[in-house]
């Protein structure tokens, strides 16, 4: 017979701030890893993974940096999950995405349209996008959660915006052009 | 040179996004796991979770109460870690989630993770299954304070009183009150033959078979079980407790 799982002993922390961190958090730190690619399943794992993380650490995390060691924990979280399959995977069912986008009044069609424009913004850049643009991360934030200096957010934010840009353009041309057909 | 964070263009959202950025940045920003979603993570947690809605209103939901994708194999997550994560019915449940949703991750490197580490809230003990040994119930984490509401009641009250069952059984076993977790997971098969933990109860039950050293029937448990959800880390806890060859 297997020996039973041998078990830590639970230790006391604050469940409290624990709970406080999650509920203030969790949200973020699941769209940072959809946005970041991965399917929402994926992302859920993620995000449990980050907090058990936090769990693990949160004597250390200062109630300033919350936020950004969460996402910069999920993100590398989700740099282990391997970053070309995510994307391939978001690559595969373009058309698919493309397709059923349709209708524009449908939010869930929009966040399908915004993660296939992300997918075309350079791995490289496209975090710093995502932090600034959509969950207004701070620049100083960014770089600590990057390990990035300062002035490399502002360049990787300039150039993944222009690819954004035009990725959302050409997207955006596509869906007319359907439309009209 | 590093350029001062005042560099930093505006937003697009506050800037010249076109009509169609904002839609599609919008739509990004308001996007967030589904209530079941939350509360699956916070149940792994040990905590509660509240949930905010788009109404704005907030919902508190017992952690883990719902839980409805559990019924195509999720994993109830205990709310402290094992050392050794594959394998071991503990971290068994945690790492078996991230499989059910995720493509077979490779090996994860075992480490041992102290978690919430307070007795996990729970919710409400079973309302309607019979009391239960005492060796198991009181065992049972009283469920956090945070007001509950009743939305969709029914239904929580549901699976709270699944998890209920569960957590119980768990406990009883974790406190050697081996026949009281089959008497446990035997009521709780009775009264939810569909119910969302199936995969759970019979793992524990499979536990419970074997300390109580009732080798054959855990061994024929493990055997159906292992064939119905093959390449799940349950599967492969329940085939190691059972001795099943690989």
């Amino acid at each position: 017979m297997a020996a039973p799982a041998e078990r830590i002993r639970p230790t006391e922390v604050d469940r409290v701030r624990l709970e406080r961190i999650f509920n203030d958090h969790h949200a973020t730190v699941w769209r940072a890893l959809c946005r970041r690619g991965l399917p929402p399943d994926a992302a859920e794992d993620a995000t449990q993974e980050t907090f058990l993380l936090a769990a693990e650490r949160l004597d250390d995390i200062q109630p300033e940096s919350e936020r950004a060691f969460l996402i910069g924990t999920a993100l590398r979280v989700a740099h282990t999950l391997g970053r070309k399959v995510v994307r391939w995977q978001l690559d595969e069912d373009m058309d698919q995405r493309l397709s059923s986008s349709r209708d524009t009044g449908d939010r869930r069609a929009d966040r399908q349209l915004c993660d296939l424009v992300l997918s075309k913004v350079d791995p490289d850049l496209v975090e710093v996008f995502v932090l600034y643009e959509i969950e207004g991360l701070t620049s100083p934030e960014i770089a600590q959660l990057l390990e990035i200096p300062l002035g490399s957010v502002a360049s990787r934010l300039r150039r993944a915006r222009e690819q954004f840009r035009a990725a959302a353009a050409r997207v955006e041309k596509n869906l007319q052009k359907e439309g009209e057909s | 040179m590093n350029r001062p964070p005042a560099d930093l263009p505006e937003r697009l959202l506050a800037a010249d996004a076109t009509d169609f950025e904002r839609r599609l940045l919008r739509a990004a920003g308001e996007n967030g796991p589904s209530r079941t979603a939350s509360a699956r993570m916070a149940r792994a947690l040990g905590v509660t979770a509240a949930i905010g809605v788009t109404t704005g209103a907030v919902k508190t939901l017992a952690a883990g109460a719902a839980v409805s994708k559990a019924a195509a194999g999720t994993t109830v997550v205990w709310p402290w870690i094992s050392a050794g994560v594959v394998g071991l019915v503990v971290a068994g449940a945690v790492v078996g989630t991230r499989v059910r949703h995720a493509p077979p991750p490779p090996p994860r490197v075992t480490r041992a993770v102290t978690a919430p580490m307070t007795p996990p809230p729970a919710p409400p003990p079973p309302t309607s299954v019979a009391p239960e040994p005492a060796a198991a119930i009181e065992t049972l984490p009283s469920p956090p304070a945070p007001a509950r509401r009743n939305h969709g009641a029914a239904a929580t009250s549901e699976l709270a009183d699944q998890i209920g069952s569960i957590d119980a059984a768990r406990d009883a076993l974790a406190k050697g009150a081996d026949r009281a977790a089959l008497e446990i997971l035997r009521r709780y098969q009775d009264k939810y033959p569909a119910g969302s933990f199936r995969p759970e109860a019979t793992a524990l039950k499979v536990e419970a078979l074997v300390k109580l050293g009732r080798q054959s029937e855990a061994r024929a448990l493990a055997e159906r079980f292992v064939a119905e959800h093959r390449g799940s880390l349950l599967a492969g806890r329940v085939a190691a407790l059972a001795g099943l060859t690989p």
